[in-house]
């Protein structure tokens, strides 16, 4: 019987690894990283759509009251000349508060809330159209910057005069 | 290799130090990112809420307010809540000039009050002399008694333009007879003879009712019938309201007495559930200037409160 050489156990396995790699690490924190980069991105921008939504919620409420205004005046035809605001032409306003209404901001009147929105102010222009002796057509536009967007809400209506 | 025992290699038992330095920062970092990104997320979320919050309460209280500031059909009267007295205010103007009219602002106020239609018109049903101060109406519509009138109410008749408080209600319609009878202020009566009973003749009433809006506790509230007794109660348009006193009247000059016919409303919301936190654009501010739907013409006087 001859010398053998001595056999050891043999395993088939491969050698496993018992952890993360570096790179595999800092490939996870970089997908990490973009995840909250986008996430954080995204709600920022819904913010922003918020208040812009907001924003328009308000400048229509400008249009409005101007609508309100031409509505409700009284025009009787019998009288020599239409109230103001029913006159043919066009007026603008300028300068007007959307949103952070100074009128609250007096002292004793002003919530701690009153201060948080940047003001914005906005334009409001009227055009009156005249449609007929009774009749005129209003055009009510407000236009206000926000985030270096111009933006415009524009309402309608017609207004006849009083006597029937 | 192999070890002078004849055993297996030595294992690598433990991490080293360097190893767990360089996963101690790793997961520093990673905690730090997600904590920081936890705050910002709840940050950012609470905000959009409080803005949504906002916007969605001035929408809708909003357009319950305008639309019933809108139905007055009288000049508005401010008005005082401490809490427990509701108290007529007299304004005056101040220097603070509105941005859309370009008028003066009054000293503001909690409360306003004012008349808005609550039925009619009824047709007069019995014949009446200048002097009577008893006026019988049908206040049925359709089988229907949408309205019953009440001490404190106005009539207004548009055939004489001229309105009267209600001072008694001596027949109270009900579904079975919708016929009441009312009792009028002016002791000299109608003024006017009315018939009734001619074949074409129609005489018609319209009869108002006092409201008012008041905001308390941080509470937009609605006062239905803002009369005697009744004018304590209310229902909650809604909360969160934070301008203490939205309400004022417009002066034409400073100095000049209003006519009490445009109505100033500065009524800020913020939702108080976000207090602490003071969300940029979480507030929102309605403004507006009110005039009164003066056709018919404005009734005479809100002072019957």
């Amino acid at each position: 019987m001859g010398h053998s050489t001595p056999t050891f156990p043999t395993f088939s396995r491969t050698p496993r690894a018992r952890g993360f790699t570096l790179v595999e690490v800092l490939i996870a924190a970089g997908v990490l990283a973009f995840f909250i980069v986008t996430s954080v991105t995204a709600m920022a921008q819904i913010n922003r759509w918020a208040t812009a939504a907001r924003l328009r919620t308000l400048a229509l409420a400008l249009a409005q009251q101007k609508a309100d205004e031409i509505l409700s005046t009284s025009w009787s035809v019998l009288s020599p000349t239409p109230p103001t605001v029913l006159t043919a032409g066009t007026i603008t306003e300028n300068n007007l508060p959307i949103d952070n209404d100074s009128f609250n901001n007096a002292t004793g009147l002003s919530s701690v809330f009153s201060s948080l929105d940047t003001p914005i102010n906005g334009m409001r222009t009227t055009t009156i159209t005249s449609v007929s002796a009774r009749q005129v057509r209003a055009t009510v536009t407000v236009t206000y910057a926000y985030r270096s967007h111009n933006y415009s809400v524009s309402m309608n209506t017609l207004r006849s005069s009083d006597d029937f | 290799m192999i070890s002078k025992t004849g055993m297996n290699p030595p294992k690598k038992n433990a991490f080293t130090l360097i190893e767990l330095l360089v996963a101690l920062v790793i997961f520093s970092a990673v905690s730090v990112g997600l904590c920081a990104f936890t705050a910002t997320s709840m940050r950012l979320v609470g905000r959009n809420l409080a803005t949504n919050h906002t916007h969605q309460t001035m929408r809708i209280s909003g357009q319950q307010l305008l639309y019933d500031l809108h139905q007055a059909a009288c000049a508005f009267r401010l008005i005082s809540f401490d809490g427990t007295n509701y108290t007529d205010l007299t304004p005056t103007a101040t220097t603070d000039v509105d941005a859309f009219t370009q008028q003066y602002a009054s000293t503001r106020a909690n409360g306003v009050r004012f008349r808005v239609q609550a039925g009619g018109p009824y047709p007069l049903t019995a014949n009446t002399t200048a002097a009577s101060t008893s006026l019988q109406f049908d206040f049925g519509v359709g089988g229907q008694l949408p309205y019953v009138p009440q001490v404190g109410d106005k009539v207004a008749v548009p055939l004489l333009s001229r309105d009267f408080d209600i001072t008694a209600v001596t027949t109270v319609p009900t579904p079975g007879n919708t016929t009441g009878v009312i009792t009028i202020s002016d002791p000299a009566g109608l003024g006017f003879a009315v018939d009734t009973t001619t074949s074409g003749n129609l005489t018609t009433g319209y009869f108002y009712r006092e409201v008012a809006y008041t905001v308390y506790n941080n509470q937009l509230r609605f006062h239905a019938n803002y009369n005697g007794l009744t004018k304590g109660n209310w229902r909650l348009i809604r909360n969160k309201i934070t301008s203490p006193q939205p309400f004022a009247l417009l002066f034409p000059t400073n100095g000049t007495a209003s006519d009490g016919l445009n109505l100033r409303l500065s009524l800020e919301y913020y939702d108080t559930d976000y207090s602490a936190r003071k969300f940029t654009s979480g507030t929102v501010t309605l403004q507006a200037t009110v005039p009164i739907r003066d056709r018919p013409p404005p009734i005479s006087s809100t002072n019957a409160s």
